[in-house]
Order: C-alpha cells, then structure tokens, then sequence
C-alpha cells in the first residue's frame, strides 16, 4: 500500500505551494484516480512519490517504509508510464524493453509478449522513431509493466490512442490491478477514471478538493434524475425529474403520452465542475 | 554483471547510429594514411646547417656569410641557427625557437675551455632510428583513439537528456556504478582496438601488445569516465561542445612536451594525457624507461576518475529526487 500525509511542496522555495496537504492511500490490487485539469499539480504529487522530485514535507510511505529511506533496490518494485513517451528513438521497440529489462535485478517479462500485449508485435523491429506518437505511447506503458511492478505509475495512458487500442490498455490496466499491484494512474480523463478507478481524488490548485469511489461521490454530489421523453402533437419533449420525487413523476407519466423513459446520473466531469467550479479541461 | 553487458550491447547499438563514432572511425583511417603516406620520415635533421658572421667558430655545417642582415635572413628563411659574433668577443645565437635551455647547452659545448672532445652516444638503438612520421604515433593514439569514450560518452549521454530516457533510468533500481562501469568498459573495449588497429598499421607487431592493450584500456577508461562527469552538467549539444573542445585542447598540451622534452613543467605532468603519450612511445619503441611510474599515475587516475564521475553522475543524472 502507498500512503501519502500531509504532502506539501514548494518549487521556488518561496512558500508558494505547487501542491498543499496531499493525503490519501492507494491499495494493493486497487486503481487509484488522481484527476484534475493541467497545472493542477498532479505531475508534481506523482514524482514525489516515484522520488524524482524530492519530499519536502509530509510522507509518503511504501507499505510502511517512508520513500526517503528506500534503497535503488526498492525501484525494482516500480514501474512509471510517463505522459511524454520518452523512449530511445535510434532503438527498436524491442530493444528499449531489452535494454531497460536490464536495469532490474528481478525477473521481468519476455519483451516480445510485453509488445504483443499492447499491439506492437508487428513493429517489434522498427526504430522507435518510425512510431506514431500513440504506439510510443504504448512502448512507454509496456516499459512501465517489464519488471511485474508491484506500484504502477500511469500518466494519462490512453492519450493519443484510438478507441480500440485505448480499450485494450484499459483491460491491460485492470490485469495488473488483478494481478495484485497498486495502480496510481493520474489523467483529466473522466471516462477512463470512471470506467478503471476504484477509488478517485479531484486535485484542484494543488488541494484535493473531492476523494472517494466513483459511485460514492455521483451519489454524493451528482442528482439521480429521471428523464422522460414524451409526444406532445407529433413533438417529441422531455421533462426530468429528481428520482426520489416519485410523485410528480407518477402524475406527470399519467398526464403524458411517453415515448421513452430513462435514468441519469452525474457525470464525474460534472462532478467536477460542481466541486471546483471549473472545468476539467481547462 | 549480465546487465552490464546487455546494457553494454544496447549502447553499442545505439552507437552504430551516431554520426560522431563514424566521424572518429573515419579519422582514424586518415590518421593511418597520413603517418603513412603523408608525413615525412624525418624533418630535424634535413637541412640541418648553421650560419655565422663575425666569429672564427667553424665546422662542416657552417656556411660563413659577409653581413648580420644576411645571417638574420638565412636563419629566418632556413629556420636553423645563426651564430652572430660581437665585438666584445661573444657571441649572440640566432634561432629560430630552440628553449633557452638547449641553447645554453650548445653554449656550453661551444665554451667549454677545455679541449677535451666529446661524443655523444645514445645507449638506446631504436631512439635515433625513429621515423619522424611513426614517432607521431602515441601522439595520435591518445588524442584519437583514447578520447573516444570522452566524445561519445558525451554524445549518449546528452541523447539520453533529449530523448527524456534518463528520467526512467532515475526510476530504475540502477545506480551510478552500472551506467559506468556499461559505458566505460565499451568504449575502452573500442579504443583498444582504434589503439592497435593505429599501432599496427603505423609500427607494425614488434611491441608488448599485452603493455599496450592494458594502457590502452585504462587510458580510455580514464577519457571516458571524466568525459562522463563533465557531460553530467550539460542539457544539449551546443553547449557542451565547446566546452568538449575547449576541455580537451587543454589535454593536447602535452604534445608540446613530447615535442621539446626540454619543456616538462609540473602543471603539464599533471595533464592525463602526459603519462600516456610517453608510456606508448616507452612502448611502441622499446625507449627501455620502467614503466612502474605509469602503472602508478595510470591506477591514481582511474581511481580518482571513477570516485568523481561516481558521485558526480550519482548526484546530479540519476539521483532520485531530481527533475
């Protein structure tokens, strides 16, 4: 389990804080959400917990042990899916996975079923130049899984890919969720929050501003409304109602010619929008 | 020790594409040519005379000439030596260069009082039967194929930079010793055989190729280690270039030494490159010096190389905690 308290820090040194009283835990087998729009300090929180950036204040412990006294051992346990692939370009697919499989002293996957699994096998042997933008992006996810990681670091792992390879990343995702790993994945990607996470924090100006599970936080802060479509002289209209006012939606239904009738619930953008006032895209 | 040499080979891959490796593959072979076929065999002794005017001094190289001008001219054009008499009975020498040293010696020689003569005799055969052109050789090992590791060290490194690969390898459980020791070990493996490839073609097999890979090796490694180092503290290209080169100038000093023996102060021993450059002319031409003090000054600067470009690369590349 990863614990994060009271994490605080400042860039500048200036006391202007990129990102104030972090707190939250994410648990083994479990797909933690760290939402919120760009510049919201999501990266900043992510490298302190890999420890590239370094902790100024608070804690950040790795099932107990505080990342400040790890060892480079401990880095066998972690595998980082960075936003920007980074990946080296004169080198095939294949030989980026052999060559950063050889940086661990743990068993790693045979990098050529690792390609296999994100839809590169057939560009195996291409120099990672020659990639589009979406199949690096895939070599870095691939790179991140090479050494079993028991802490996955994902940032926004769908970007730039296609609705078919995205959805196959997705259930790659929750394979390692299956498999036992902590999974901290970091995206202003609603949908993908929504359908992967088993717990979600909005970040907003460097503060959590909203954490629970998805279903949670719809039913806290989303309305349940039911929507019904109904024919007024050869118009199709529609009426919503608030779902625990079944009263007015049994009269309205007796008074109408409905067409259709559905339920809706809160969107986690609109969520979003509700807790911090702003949109996740901004 | 496996990662090491898959590390290794992965880098030599990525090597294969850089246009700086072939760059120095190329200069090697021209450097081959150019001993060979260019430079010429011998250039101090040609032409060796000595001019003079108003003095009774006379030997078989000494052409008289009937004025000062005349005797600055014929210096100047002849870059050789002009002995000018005075009035009060000295002489003034005339050169083109020479150390203030040789021309006291040559002074001395041409004083002494007494009439003893002397000869001088070289106790080492192959000295004076080095070829100009081949005693080059060292020269161009060490500032060609001992300073690969240095430039393409460099080169990888700062791709590593661009291409954002070394912020994984900061998540990565490897430390500064398995990025060294991968790089090192396979640049000294391919200067050692730029060294003897150069050593061959220029000077043939008559040496102790097991001295010489050895030096080689660690020669490198002493290149490649510091070059790391140095690198650690560039983001791009342009600006570490001329550093590079402005670094590794200051390491060609040592040609001046190798050239006018005569000029050896401590600051230019201290130079790496100092110790290498006479330890394969030792070598290469059997100069019969013990090699003891190089084995020394070579282990001392390993050792120092390695312990700077350790905590230098540990702390500012791959240290976690760093952007």
């Amino acid at each position: 389990m990863i614990t994060i308290n009271s994490v605080y820090h400042d860039y500048g040194g200036k006391g202007h804080y990129a990102v104030t009283d972090i707190s939250f835990s994410v648990e083994s087998g479990k797909i933690f959400g760290f939402l919120g729009p760009s510049g919201a300090g999501k990266s900043t929180v992510q490298n302190i917990m890999t420890g590239l950036i370094p902790l100024q204040r608070g804690e950040v412990l790795y099932d107990g042990k505080s990342v400040k006294a790890l060892n480079t051992k401990f880095f066998n346990q972690i595998g980082v899916s960075f936003e920007q692939p980074n990946v080296y370009a004169k080198l095939t697919g294949y030989e980026n996975l052999k060559y950063f499989a050889a940086l661990f002293s743990v068993p790693t996957h045979d990098p050529m079923k690792l390609l296999d699994r994100v839809g590169l096998r057939e560009s195996a042997h291409k120099k990672a130049s020659e990639y589009s933008k979406g199949m690096r992006q895939r070599l870095t996810l691939a790179r991140a899984l090479i050494n079993k990681p028991k802490y996955l670091f994902l940032d926004e792992p769908t970007s730039g890919l296609d609705p078919s390879t995205a959805a196959n990343v997705r259930e790659l995702i929750r394979e390692q969720r299956d498999s036992g790993a902590a999974v901290f994945l970091t995206t202003h990607n609603m949908e993908l929050a929504d359908s992967l996470c088993d717990t979600v924090a909005f970040l907003y100006n460097g503060k959590v501003a909203a954490m629970d599970s998805p279903e949670v936080l719809k039913r806290q802060y989303g309305k349940r409304l039911v929507t019904v479509v109904y024919d007024e002289v050869g118009n199709e209209r529609s009426k919503s109602f608030d779902m625990d006012d079944r009263k007015a939606l049994a009269e309205f239904l007796l008074s109408v010619n409905p067409v259709k009738i559905h339920s809706q619930e809160a969107t986690l953008e609109e969520i979003f929008l509700r807790v911090t006032g702003k949109e996740l895209k901004s | 020790m496996s990662g090491i040499l898959a590390l290794g080979i992965q880098d030599f891959k990525r090597l294969l594409t850089n246009a700086l490796f072939w760059v120095i593959t190329a200069t090697l072979v021209l450097i081959i040519v150019l001993i060979n076929f260019a430079l010429p065999e011998n250039i101090s002794e040609e032409g060796y005379h000595i001019f003079s005017y108003y003095t009774d001094y006379y030997a078989d190289q000494t052409t008289a000439v009937s004025s000062e001008e005349e005797l600055r001219q014929a210096v100047k054009e002849n870059g050789t030596i002009g002995l000018l008499g005075n009035d009060d009975g000295s002489i003034t020498v005339l050169n083109p260069g020479l150390s203030e040293k040789t021309v006291r010696a040559m002074m001395t020689v041409l004083h002494d009082p007494s009439d003893t003569y002397v000869e001088v005799e070289s106790i080492n055969e192959n000295n004076t039967a080095i070829p100009f052109n081949k005693r080059m050789t060292p020269v161009f090992i060490c500032f060609e194929a001992l300073i690969i590791g240095f430039i393409l060290g460099g080169a990888l490194m700062l791709s590593e930079k661009e291409e954002g690969t070394i912020r994984a390898m900061r998540i990565a459980p490897m430390g500064a010793d398995k990025y060294l020791i991968s790089k090192t070990v396979l640049f000294s493996i391919i200067a050692v055989l730029y060294a003897l490839l150069m050593a061959f073609f220029c000077i043939g097999f008559d040496f102790s190729i097991f001295h010489f890979v050895l030096l080689s090796f660690f020669g490198a490694s002493i290149f490649s280690l510091i070059g790391l180092a140095f690198t650690t503290f560039f983001r791009d290209m342009s600006s570490w270039f001329f550093s590079m080169a402005l670094l590794l100038s200051v390491n060609m000093l040592p040609v001046v030494a190798y050239s006018e023996p005569s000029f050896s102060p401590l600051w230019l021993r201290m130079i790496p490159s100092y110790s290498l450059i006479f330890a394969y002319e030792n070598i290469l031409f059997g100069m019969g010096r013990s090699l003891l003090p190089t084995v020394f000054t070579v282990i001392g600067w390993s050792i120092g190389a390695y312990l700077i470009s350790r905590f230098v690369v540990g702390r500012y590349l791959l240290s976690k905690g760093r952007r």
